[in-house]
């Protein structure tokens, strides 16, 4: 495929992903990763350091719609809503098992009485695969430079 | 820092009764009783978890970390023991170390470029003699009299623990014997460190210590644990507080075979309760035994900064850290044990999805304690809590709906800071 038509349809699925996330469509979530897909959020400094302990780690589209369902009717937490802004999209590696793609990130929190402010800077290492549907994540590794998170963590980024 | 006298004007801080059931508000928002904390406690007669020896494996290897608001690097020396001191230069005050782990045999204050050892001593000093023979360091300035302060460390089944007070008396007399084994259960075997999570909370530590020591609060507050049918109040507990201070505490939880308490929780109408849900992937929530009485929860509290965690088979020290009255910062240090097959480790990441600041059954402790922190900064003088769940003394007790264990902290506490009962 084009390279262009490739960043184009990678761009798109990062945009309709942090979309999903900042409407807070939850449940729309875990369609974004293949049936045995993995997301996990580890913290700079672990990963810098070789530590393998996550802050998230869920190993199948069955673990992401727990995660969604707990936060949807058990976990308590202050109502928020994240913006996304993503950048610096490069392929790393393309082959028959798929793509290899990093980018940056940045998430704003914005708590119920109106102040925003920097909950997050990071890193997405992900593994994109074709399927039937489109690109979907094989994995998506989020390693956030903020390792002193602000008071909790509910929804993924 | 506090100026040596100032906290005087709190030796007559007014407590409303003696059993440390009404706490005052004040307590958690008063700067100058924070500082008196820091004084009295942190810089006090008591020990800190500081690391696991495993983070430090080599000679010269080092993690910055704190004591309270004292900034603390603890190090492996040369002779392969371990060392700690505080990270503030012995000339101006400057940090010395500013890296959070590493491996360095000197460690130098780049404000002047004094340079010590791993263990603390001052090992150079430029132009100690001067330039072209003019000027220079005193004729009888003594290297070894500008150390950097010296942390006490003692380590115990390779958790290293730090205490910046003389008068402190030996780590084991200070957990003392009902609390010891709780420490050596865990650490019954060599562990391996597998990272940290942090988070900020934006309230005062002792809200977090009252959470730790609130069993009451396990099923009610986290509704994941009943939402998903895996806690129930009436598993076999235990609550037990040490018999010195009262100020360190163990609760435990161990699932029954019969557990059926779906109608208790039906018949007494609670919220939380939903029959018949189940994870769609539960395998994060299987158990392998690791311990002679397999206990789902273990939450061993040691004052005034050290909590112990094992849920499931997720194990973590977490690591109190007091930054201000409004403020403190939550450090959970995750170990397995070295002899762990692939699938165990497997199973110890994937569950600390239970605890952290993301955690299933933890992420709102800090919420409930910020709840509470931003409703008291604007009470009045006098205002205080009220706790009698369990009524006096269900110290040994097997319950799990009581607060004696948050009451006892009070009066270690009380103590400790000068107000006894």
């Amino acid at each position: 495929m084009d390279e262009r038509d490739l960043y184009f349809r990678i761009e798109r699925l990062f945009a309709n992903y942090c979309a999903t996330l900042d409407e807070g469509e939850l449940e729309a979530w875990p369609e974004f990763f293949i049936e045995d897909g993995l997301y996990q959020m580890i913290a700079r400094e672990n990963h810098a350091y070789g530590y393998p302990i996550p802050l998230l780690l869920l190993d199948s589209q069955g673990m992401m719609k727990d995660r969604v369902y707990s936060l949807r009717n058990a976990n308590i937490y202050q109502a928020h809503r994240y913006r996304h802004a993503q950048s610096g999209i490069r392929i790393t590696a393309r082959g028959g098992d798929g793509l290899r793609v990093s980018s940056s990130y940045i998430v704003v929190q914005t708590l119920n009485e109106g102040v925003s402010h920097i909950y997050q800077a990071g890193s997405y290492y992900d593994w994109l695969v074709e399927t039937p549907q489109g690109l979907r994540f094989k994995e998506r590794v989020c390693v956030y430079d903020t390792s002193r998170i602000a008071t909790l963590l509910a929804t993924p980024v | 820092m506090s100026i040596p006298g100032a906290s005087s004007a709190l030796d007559d801080f007014p407590w409303p009764s003696s059993d440390g059931g009404e706490v005052p508000y004040a307590v958690f928002t008063s700067q100058a009783i924070f500082e008196r904390e820091q004084e009295r406690i942190y810089r006090g007669p008591t020990w800190h978890f500081l690391a696991l020896a495993d983070e430090l494996r080599k000679p010269g290897d080092f993690k910055s970390t704190f004591i309270g608001t004292t900034p603390v690097v603890v190090t492996r020396t040369r002779d392969d023991d371990i060392a700690a001191w505080v990270n503030r230069c012995a000339h101006r005050g400057a940090m010395v170390c500013r890296e959070l782990r590493g491996n360095a045999r000197a460690h130098r204050c780049v404000y002047h470029q004094w340079a010590y050892d791993e263990r603390g001593r001052l090992r150079g000093v430029p132009f100690q003699k001067g330039l072209n023979d003019k000027t220079g360091m005193p004729a009888d300035f003594n290297m070894a009299e500008h150390g950097l302060p010296l942390v006490r460390v003692e380590e115990h089944r390779g958790v290293v623990f730090g205490s910046l007070s003389q008068a402190a008396p030996s780590l084991a007399d200070y957990l003392g014997p009902r609390m010891l084994p709780w420490l050596d259960r865990i650490f019954h075997k060599p562990v391996e460190y597998l990272g940290c999570t942090r988070q900020y909370a934006k309230s005062n530590w002792k809200l977090y210590y009252e959470n730790v020591k609130d069993p009451y609060h396990a099923s009610l507050l986290h509704l994941f644990h009943t939402t998903f049918n895996i806690y129930r109040s009436n598993m076999r507990g235990r609550s037990v507080m040490d018999d010195g201070l009262g100020v360190h505490s163990i609760i435990t939880t161990t699932p029954q075979e019969d557990d059926d308490t779906a109608g208790d929780y039906q018949k007494h109408d609670i919220a939380t309760y939903r029959a018949g849900l189940k994870l769609a992937d539960p395998s994060m929530l299987e158990v392998r035994r690791e311990f002679e009485e397999q206990t789902s929860n273990n939450i061993h509290t040691l004052f005034p900064s050290t909590v112990i965690q094992q849920i499931h088979n997720t194990m973590a020290v977490r690591q109190v850290l007091p930054k201000s009255a409004g403020e403190f910062e939550l450090v959970f240090h995750f170990f397995g044990y070295q002899d762990d097959d692939v699938a165990l480790r497997r199973l110890r990441l994937k569950q600390a999805n239970l605890a952290g600041p993301a955690g299933y059954i933890s992420m709102e402790d800090t919420e409930a304690t910020e709840l509470v922190q931003r409703a008291i900064e604007s009470c009045a003088a006098g205002d205080s809590s009220y706790m009698a769940m369990g009524g006096a003394d269900g110290d040994g007790g097997t319950s799990l709906i009581s607060e004696h264990m948050i009451r006892g902290f009070w009066r270690g506490y009380r103590n400790m800071m000068g107000w006894g009962a």
